[in-house]
């Protein structure tokens, strides 16, 4: 089961980050290759928290995130003040990402912490389990779709279509990619977070662009403006290249044939538009209960 | 003083060999409004066919950088009709055009990877050794590269603004649909972007495989001109060499005066600064949108 | 939304496919006496050449074992899976190589940033692994002083080599004054350096510059202005990648700096001399392990010979020398008639005096690493290495 495992939680760790990056790609129409450094920023500030503070481990979670959170505004202010658009908004959370790399290979201790600096963070406690994963994807989901559903979600839609349109309807472009923003900085550092406490330990190896631009695939493959796609892809692109392992030398060849092929011809992604919903679950419940209980009521 | 001097000098000749390569991003932005993430791939693929044309072919080296323009002209019109232009003709949205070369990209580099395994070799020419003035030793070719790029920049400034096809491609840089309207064949402008790129980024990977090493991430030093084309103002020619003289100096000083540890920290710095006061970099067109 | 719908269906069908592949998967194999032996290494990314040296020299050499009947009537099979560098795959296959593979023994990583969390999982699964060139002291030995009991590793670790450097410089050398250029993303350059300042100040040297750069450089020109500009007469560059000490040493002589230039293992690779054979006249480079030994020219020869465009590097060396190792307690478990991981394990911790490729190894138990593994100190000479001397610890 140890195999079956691993993949389940890497997959669902890949999951979060992937929602994070789909709420900034997929809805706001904000292209950003720097989502590894959002994790890292959560992972640290998470795994600090649990192990030199003892701050038991879910809020140790909800504190990263926060954290990674509260730092996209180093970027996000003033990028969005300045109206950033496309490649300048790429170019600045690499830039970022980066950055906190460099900074995290550079700090060996802060005080009494040790964080090790480019020989990593270790002893971690040990609380990634396959239940705490698959609850955090299931919590992280149902908000998400909150989110996208909600009055600011359509505002972030409404920015990715056309700017000058939204801001004529009213939309306040500057607090809506900020939230934004935050809310997608805010899922990478759970996912960090999680990453952290499953690995019991961090490098700042860990968050290369590699990290970054297999997130961005997720959401490109599974389809932008929808939650459901980019968690499917990003699930099977952890399967997949343990499926095709022995195809290793391959799989980042076809990683790349498979961009231009879907952005060709099916560039809104496999489920792009598809709006994840429990409609299915409703029928499911209806089916399975409230006919007993109109039953009941009958009778 | 001498210490200054020279990482002065150092920093020009870096900043030569990033404005080499921020011309070619600068060319695709200034008419088709996105940054050719596809670029650090054709860059490896020049090198690798350069040195397969030396190593494998036994051809002279002026032969060798012949059949590596080529096939990188080849290589990056062929990726223009296959992955841009489809994606063009749909008016689709930038970031799919992005995402379109960061897979082309990513699978060219790969395949180099594949094909000739990720170690690193030395260009089979010898770099030329530098000369002194007063101890302060000037490279011949941080020269060279100094030179090809202005030369390079020279013979666009002539084609763009001396013959047709330039006023063509001026002409759909500030809007493609009405110079198509106005009987400008779009694809053939296209072509000769792409094919220029496709120059443009064979001889910088040969350059740079001979001043540095050959490699299939070589690539990875056009995030620098990327940076430094933004700095100087995406889409302006003169500006993307500003910018990479900028950011090429910048990180000298900062090496050789502050922390050579944090030299890319202090590059994003300067990048965050500069788009603070300046949006659209230091000389960029404006980037607003055209309602 | 109904297209929609019947799209979301298609891919849930594939979904069920996929998940039935793997379990497929994972129910064939093992029906006779086959062991497999995982190895965690580089096939792609930025060290691929890590993979392409070692692997196939490694399966040759399971090939030859099977040729010979077998480990003790065992045959054994080398099952390679691909990391990419990235620390979450390498957990994957290692748990893959654990779970599904059943894998008596696992040889890799190669570097220490993933040799760490594979520790902890190795112990929990109790399957030994063999770590190659992993040298972070706390690959085998966690920061809190505690033995992991499944980690072993067949190179020496950082504060060993950095000590040599250090004594060899100091006091063969008489060099006073040294120079860091330090890759501040590898653990390996940061631990290297770390111990080789501690130790040169210790003696009485001086650190004149410390300067730093970043995986992937190429560009050394402002760092080496700044050294020139101290006065150091050392330069110690324990890069990761051969690529960045033949680099430095390309651009030092460009700038008219003439030091003493030294470097570590994970530069000593025969393409380095391609590079920069002529700039780096007189370096010094430590090592474990030598190719220019004659008891591997034919070994080398060989491999080359079979495997055109491959050279043998360190990777292979140490690639083979845990190969070895595990083959070894194989025997030695087998001998006892029970061969599983945990007795394979046993059997390596108590190795004793073992001829390894490279080496006679015998494992310390109480930290996993070979006992005073000889350092050899090589010296350029005519882009050719040459063996100075033979740095053996008390």
């Amino acid at each position: 089961m140890g195999y079956i495992n691993t993949i389940i939680i890497l997959g669902g760790i890949n999951i979060i980050a992937a929602l994070g990056v789909a709420i900034l790609t997929g809805y706001t129409g904000l292209f950003t290759i720097g989502h590894a450094g959002f994790m890292a920023l959560g992972g640290y500030m998470s795994a600090i928290m649990a192990k030199e503070f003892n701050v038991p481990f879910p809020i140790a979670i909800l504190i990263g995130g926060t954290f990674a959170g509260l730092c996209s505004f180093i970027i996000g202010y003033p990028a969005f003040r300045s109206q950033l658009r496309g490649d300048y908004f790429a170019i600045a959370t690499l830039g970022f990402s980066e950055s906190i790399r460099l900074l995290l290979n550079n700090t060996k201790t802060i005080g009494s912490i040790k964080l090790g600096g480019a020989f990593g963070y270790m002893a971690i406690p040990n609380h990634t389990t396959v239940l705490v994963v698959v609850i955090a994807v299931i919590l992280s989901l149902f908000f998400m779709h909150m989110f996208v559903t909600s009055q600011y979600g359509k505002n972030c839609i409404a920015v990715s279509q056309d700017e000058v349109a939204a801001q004529m309807m009213g939309v306040n472009l500057l607090k809506t990619k900020m939230i934004a923003l935050f809310i997608s900085a805010f899922y990478a550092g759970v996912a960090g977070g999680l990453m952290a406490f499953y690995f019991a330990y961090l490098s700042p190896s860990f968050f290369t662009i590699t990290k970054s631009s297999d997130l961005l695939a997720a959401v490109v493959f599974g389809g932008i403006q929808s939650l459901i796609g980019p968690v499917i892809t990003a699930f099977i692109l952890v399967l997949f290249p343990e499926l095709l392992r022995s195809f290793a030398e391959w799989r980042l060849i076809i990683y790349g044939f498979l961009f231009v092929i879907v952005m060709i011809f099916r560039p809104q992604g496999l489920l792009g538009y598809v709006e994840m919903n429990f409609e299915f679950a409703r029928v499911w419940w209806n089916k399975m209960f409230r006919r007993k209980q109109s039953g009941t009521q009958e009778g | 003083m001498e210490l200054f001097i020279q990482q002065l000098v150092s920093g020009i000749s870096i900043g030569a060999i990033y404005s080499l390569l921020a011309v070619g991003y600068a060319l695709v932005y200034s008419v088709y409004n996105f940054t050719n993430w596809a670029f650090d791939g054709f860059m490896a693929f020049g090198a690798f066919m350069a040195f397969t044309g030396i190593t494998s072919l036994f051809m002279p080296f002026w032969l060798a950088a012949l059949l590596s323009i080529v096939l990188t002209v080849i290589l990056s019109v062929g990726t223009e009709k296959l992955a841009y232009n489809p994606l063009r003709v749909r008016k689709a949205p930038r970031l799919f055009m992005m995402i379109s070369a960061m897979g082309v990209n990513l699978a060219t580099v790969n395949i180099i990877n594949l094909i000739y395994g990720g170690t690193f070799r030395k260009f089979p020419v010898d770099n030329l050794q530098p000369i002194f003035i007063k101890g302060v030793s000037i490279g011949r070719m941080d020269l060279m590269a100094g030179g090809i790029s202005f030369g390079v920049l020279a013979l666009l400034w002539i084609f763009l603004y001396r013959t047709k096809w330039g006023l063509g491609i001026r002409a759909s840089s500030i809007d493609i649909l009405t110079a198509s309207l106005m009987g400008i064949n779009n694809n053939a402008v296209a072509m000769i972007v792409f094919a220029i790129t496709g120059v443009l980024s064979s001889v910088a990977g040969v350059f740079y495989g001979i001043k540095y090493a050959v490699f299939p991430m070589m690539g990875v030093v056009t995030i620098k001109a990327m940076i430094a084309s933004i700095v100087g103002g995406l889409g302006s020619l003169p500006a993307a060499i500003v910018g990479s003289m900028i950011l090429g100096i910048l990180e000298t000083l900062v090496s050789g005066y502050i922390s050579s540890t944090y030299r890319d920290l202090f590059s994003f710095l300067f990048l965050i600064i500069i788009l603070l006061f300046f949006p659209n970099g230091l000389m960029g067109k404006s980037s607003d949108e055209k309602l | 939304m109904n297209k929609n719908v019947q799209f979301f269906r298609k891919w849930l069908v594939l979904l069920v496919i996929g998940v039935l592949l793997v379990s497929s998967l994972s129910g064939c194999g093992s029906k006779e006496k086959v062991l497999k032996i995982g190895y965690i290494t580089e096939q792609t990314g930025v060290d691929a050449y890590v993979g392409a040296a070692s692997v196939p020299a490694m399966q040759d050499y399971v090939d030859e074992i099977n040729a010979k009947g077998g480990i003790s009537g065992y045959k054994v099979e080398l099952v390679v899976y691909d990391t990419r560098s990235e620390v979450t795959d390498a957990v994957a296959v290692a748990k893959r190589l654990m779970d599904q593979d059943k894998a008596v023994a696992i040889i890799g990583p190669s570097w220490s940033s993933a040799g760490i969390p594979l520790a902890d999982i190795a112990d929990t699964a109790k399957v030994p692994m063999v770590a190659t060139t992993a040298s972070n002291v706390n690959v085998t030995v966690a920061e809190d002083g505690t033995l992991h009991p499944y980690m072993f590793r067949v190179c020496f670790i950082d504060p060993y080599q950095g000590y040599a450097q250090a004594d060899f410089a100091y006091n063969k050398l008489g060099l006073r004054k040294a120079a860091l250029l330090t890759d501040i993303a590898s653990p390996y350059t940061v631990g290297l350096h770390q111990f080789f300042e501690k130790h040169f100040v210790e003696l009485g040297g001086e650190i004149v510059a410390k300067e730093g750069y970043t995986q992937g450089d190429t560009e050394f020109r402002a760092q080496l202005a700044k050294i020139k500009d101290s006065g150091a007469d050392l330069l110690v560059v324990d890069a990761y990648t051969f690529k960045d000490i033949g680099l430095a040493a390309q651009q030092a002589e460009g700038l008219g700096l003439k030091v003493q230039i030294m470097g570590g293992d994970g530069v000593f690779v025969p393409e380095l001399l391609e590079m920069a054979g002529p700039q780096l006249e007189g370096a010094i480079v430590t090592t474990g392990v030598s190719d220019v030994a004659p008891e591997f020219a034919k070994f080398n020869a060989d491999f080359e010979a079979k495997h055109p465009g491959v050279k043998a590097s360190i990777y292979t060396y140490y690639g083979l020398d845990a190969l070895m190792a595990i083959e070894h307690a194989i025997g030695e478990a087998a001998k006892k008639g029970d061969v599983t991981p945990t007795a394979v394990r046993d059997a390596l911790e108590v190795m004793t005096d073992v001829q390894l490729f490279t080496s006679v190894v015998t494992m310390e138990p109480d930290t996993h690493n070979p006992h005073n593994k000889p350092l050899l100190i090589m010296t350029i000479k005519d882009s050719q290495w040459e063996l100075t001397e033979t740095f053996q610890p008390e």
